[in-house]
């Protein structure tokens, strides 16, 4: 147990969540194992309704797993951490609209029992990071999606989190916001190097954004593969996107997606856990 | 547009006084019973110079107001009480469903035996007619929180406490503002009706003084004055509820973005 701190940021072992109702048993999550390090930007992929999201909020302490655990830097999860900061697809409905942007990024930190000054500056250069420093005053409602969204960011980065779980923050919004704001994660994990586990469902995104992408398999789910994306650090949307080793990639990925679909899953979790981290012990 | 609008509604009620006055005049209906518009505005002067009528007035709103102060006060902390607390809702829903209908008429009786013609027999009656309908709207609106936002809040760390205040307490507040609303048309009412009916001082014990004491047009002055009161507290309930849900978007409207 003891290599497990210091090396990995968040691990994740042995995830199994079952929801059990009215006669229903369903198994979201079968039984996932990986890791994610300190300041690494990780991809999660899969096909769609393969549990991503249960993963997500079982990892955010906001689900408890049917078995195994969720560790961050070696401490159990088994409430919303501290050090953790969620964003949601749902920017909508995930601001707050009786609260103006300014109340809505502050709220989480009042909780924190963070001085007024502090909060005020944690307020102020958040909203100065999303390009969003003169919209404090606005409702979230009187923003564009994307607007909204670059809000639900600034939130969470006043939070001064370690760890960074998106949950498909950009499916709801268009093709040229969302490049935008992809630019925006990255150059924010760059700037400030949190860890940033983003789920997706989208393959061009998920290889663009990750420097490692997880792959899921369909429902119940585990881990199809994890690839290591070795395309250089600075990357941009007009020349990343075209370059042979991003088309290698995400055809790479997109392969593994459809093998998911038709549910042939090449015993990828041990593999890939051997590369990645070495078996618990 | 807002203008025509308002000179519309001031000719209709102008048209309805000028009925009110035609009627009895040409015969139609005995002015003993039906005094025409003039009489009726005459005597409502008559009750506007007498200090007694200020204070029957003060005495209807006092316990208007401090009925609808306890049941709103009540009515939000049972209704969010009983939405917290695990298994509060199913165990108390039968018992609402039961005692919610209950005219609060029927509780005359009572409120009569335990505190004769004071303002505590007054105030029960309200109390009671008013409790529900913020009861059951706040209930309402506590089960409309969204799951999302509920979830946003546990992500970063609110308590209890603070998912009441920050994430409850704002998605309740519209319907808590219907059932305000409804509540002080309500209280109004069974104000008037206990006075009117129990005696206990006020505009309603003054109408069956009226009454009992043959001042026909003494109690259409009364009763205008009631109408106006209502008319009044709704207004007034409007506006508090558009200040109080400026971001809601039922008062807000759709934004261009």
């Amino acid at each position: 147990m003891t290599f497990v701190k210091g090396q990995g940021m968040l691990d994740v072992r042995g995830l199994k969540k079952v929801y059990e109702g009215s006669g229903r048993r369903v198994e979201a999550v079968r039984d996932l194992t990986f890791t994610v390090d300190a300041g690494e930007l990780v991809c999660l992929v899969g096909p769609s309704g393969c549990g991503k999201t249960t993963l997500l909020k079982c990892m955010g302490g906001l689900l408890t797993p049917t078995a195994g655990e969720v560790l961050l830097q070696g401490e159990r999860v088994t409430g919303p951490p501290p050090g953790m900061a969620f964003v949601f697809q749902e920017y909508g409905r995930s601001l707050f609209p009786w609260m103006r942007v300014g109340e809505n990024v502050e709220l989480p930190l009042k909780q924190k029992g963070l001085s007024r000054s502090r909060r005020r500056e944690l307020v102020a250069d958040a909203l100065r990071s999303v390009g969003l420093a003169d919209a404090a005053g606005a409702y979230p409602w009187q923003l564009s999606g994307g607007m909204q969204q670059r809000v639900a960011i600034a939130r969470a980065l006043a939070y001064e989190p370690q760890v960074l779980l998106m949950d498909e923050p950009f499916a709801a919004v268009d093709a040229q916001t969302r490049a935008d704001l992809e630019d925006l994660v990255r150059g924010l994990w760059r700037e400030r190097g949190i860890t940033i586990l983003f789920v997706t469902h989208d393959i061009d995104e998920a290889v663009y954004l990750g420097e490692r992408v997880v792959v899921l398999s369909a429902s119940p789910t585990v881990v199809q593969e994890q690839l290591k994306v070795d395309l250089p650090d600075d990357r941009d949307q007009l020349h990343t996107r075209v370059a042979p080793r991003f088309a290698e990639l995400r055809t790479h990925v997109y392969e593994q997606i459809q093998a998911a679909k038709r549910g042939t899953p090449r015993d990828a979790p041990e593999d890939a856990v051997k590369t990645d981290a070495p078996p618990p012990a | 547009m807002k203008g025509l609008n308002l000179a519309l509604g001031a000719a209709g009620l102008a048209a309805f006084l000028l009925l009110g006055e035609a009627v009895p005049r040409l015969g139609l209906v005995k002015d003993a019973y039906f005094p025409p518009t003039s009489r009726i505005a005459g005597a409502l002067g008559d009750e506007l110079a007498d200090s007694a009528f200020w204070t029957a007035l003060g005495d209807t709103l006092t316990g208007w107001a401090v009925g609808l102060a306890v049941a709103a006060c009540a009515g939000v902390v049972a209704g969010v009480v009983i939405s917290v607390v695990p298994y509060l809702r199913e165990a108390t829903a039968s018992t609402i469903e039961f005692l919610r209908p209950i005219p609060s008429v029927a509780l005359i009786p009572l409120a009569v035996l335990l505190y004769g013609t004071e303002l505590r027999s007054v105030l029960l009656l309200v109390v009671y007619a008013s409790f529900w309908q913020i009861l059951i709207q706040t209930l309402y609106g506590v089960q409309d929180v969204d799951p999302v936002a509920e979830e946003t809040a546990r992500s970063y760390g609110l308590g209890t406490w603070a998912r009441i205040r920050y994430v409850l307490w704002p998605t309740a507040l519209p319907y808590v503002m219907t059932g305000l609303r409804l509540a002080a048309a309500v209280a109004l009412i069974l104000t008037i009706t206990a006075e009117l009916v129990i005696g206990a001082p006020g505009l309603g014990a003054r109408i069956a003084v009226a009454q009992t004491s043959q001042a026909v047009p003494d109690m259409y002055a009364l009763i205008v004055v009631t109408g106006v009161l209502g008319l009044l507290i709704n207004v007034g309930a409007r506006s508090v509820e558009r200040r109080a849900l400026a971001w809601h978007q039922s008062v807000r409207g759709e934004v261009a973005v």
